[in-house]
């Protein structure tokens, strides 16, 4: 009798599990729900600090995080509505998109990349990418941001250095006198906007009557906030010679000052055109560097660290 | 299956073993369900105890109301059985847990 009831109590506990997963399956919507990376970057030249984002897929949401570039997402519904706060280094102002994406992203799949570029003036394309995905398919959509005043998140003084730095692009043509016998391996300029953002270097591989040259081509960078400079040291030995080939690599990181840029800098913004001077002595120590323009000279801070 | 041949299917107590292992299949797969096992999340494995102490439970009482003696035993040996295992990956976790400390405090 007991067993009789004890198997009745059972199936109702029995339906009460079965009635529990089939709602949650349904309400979790498992088929819908899909594995994806979401970043975001600037156009070439344009430079953003993503300050607020918020991405809606049905009942969810999520976002990327400050310290990143971007978030991989798993298993979340596609993203139908975003709510972006970005500010702009190349229009020194803040912009502000909420709206509906789900034209693109509907079409998103398992790992594929939904990604957000940014470009001038509050506009930024939201695109698909990855397997299986042409040009030719409509995977991008455009959208406008509208300017909004946003105060500057705190820990970050840097904004003016940084606007200022970004809006102002100077040509910089580059030469190195160098005293000793010593022989230009390679010499690597960072750009001061690296020090906000990470940007490909500018290169110069020989030299030529005390100016550096780039594909046989005068180097023009630019603004630099430091330089890797690597030479062959020349040991005594004749050039050519066996000894001389295996003279050691000597290389040098030189830093420059970045307060000290942005005051020239600033107190000369009609000049789109500077030289900087890299002076080495006949023991190939760094003498001095100087950037000038017309008349105007002024000699660099450096702050050196070898690497051998 | 009509209603019929459900209620004397339910009258016979060698039932309780298929309805038993449909309660732990069903308890099991609400669990992971609501865990997000497919994210990587930790929830099932950190809520087993839970799942395998409410079985446990349902089988005692099964054992208890069972008039095979046989089929008492078998319960009683599966009780068993899951409480040493319950031990042991307990134990485990503890281990690891230390080892875990012992790698971050170096």
């Amino acid at each position: 009798m007991a067993s009789r009831i004890w198997n009745y109590l059972l199936l109702v506990l029995i339906l009460v599990l079965a009635g529990a997963v089939a709602r949650r399956e349904l309400s979790y919507g498992r088929f819908s729900r899909f594995e994806y990376t979401v970043r975001y970057s600037g156009k070439d030249g344009t430079f953003i600090r993503l300050t607020e984002n918020l991405f809606y897929a049905k009942k969810d949401t999520f976002s990327v995080p400050d310290s990143e570039r971007s978030v991989q997402v798993r298993k979340m519904p596609v993203p139908e509505k975003i709510h972006l706060v970005w500010f702009s280094y190349n229009d020194n102002a803040f912009y502000e998109f909420e709206g509906n994406i789900a034209a693109v992203t509907r079409n998103l799949g398992n790992h594929d990349d939904l990604r957000i570029e940014f470009g001038e003036k509050g506009t930024f394309s939201v695109m698909l990418s990855g397997e299986g995905w042409s040009a030719d398919d409509k995977a991008t959509g455009s959208y406008r941001g509208k300017k909004v005043v946003r105060s500057w998140p705190k820990p970050d003084p840097e904004r003016d250095k940084a606007v200022f730095f970004i809006q102002n692009r100077k040509a910089v043509t580059t030469h190195l006198l160098m005293e000793s016998g010593s022989e230009l391996s390679e010499i690597r300029f960072d750009p001061v906007t690296d020090l906000y953002f990470p940007s490909p270097g500018d290169y110069a591989d020989s030299l030529s009557n005390g100016m550096l040259l780039h594909d046989a081509q005068p180097a023009i960078i630019r603004i630099p906030s430091r330089f890797t400079l690597k030479f062959f040291r020349n040991s005594g030995m004749k050039s050519g010679s066996e000894e001389d080939l295996s003279a050691p690599l000597i290389e040098m990181m030189v830093n420059f000052d970045d307060n000290q840029l942005y005051r020239i800098l600033k107190n000369d913004p009609d000049e789109k055109h500077f030289d900087l001077k890299i002076n080495m002595d006949k023991d190939d120590n760094l003498k001095s560097v100087y950037l000038s323009a017309h008349n105007k000279i002024h000699r660099l801070k450096t702050n050196i660290v070898y690497k051998k | 299956m009509n209603i019929r041949t459900a209620g004397q299917f339910l009258q016979n107590p060698k039932a309780t073993g298929f309805l038993v292992f449909l309660f732990f299949i069903l308890s099991a797969t609400l669990l992971l369900s609501y865990s997000d096992y497919e994210a990587g999340s930790d929830v099932f494995l950190g809520n087993l105890h839970y799942l395998l102490l409410a079985n446990m439970a349902v089988w005692l009482i099964s054992a208890v109301v069972s008039p095979d003696k046989m089929t008492r035993i078998v319960y009683i040996i599966t009780i068993l059985v899951t409480f040493a295992f319950l031990v042991i990956y307990r134990l485990f976790i503890l281990w690891l847990t230390g080892l875990s400390k012992a790698f971050i405090h170096g």
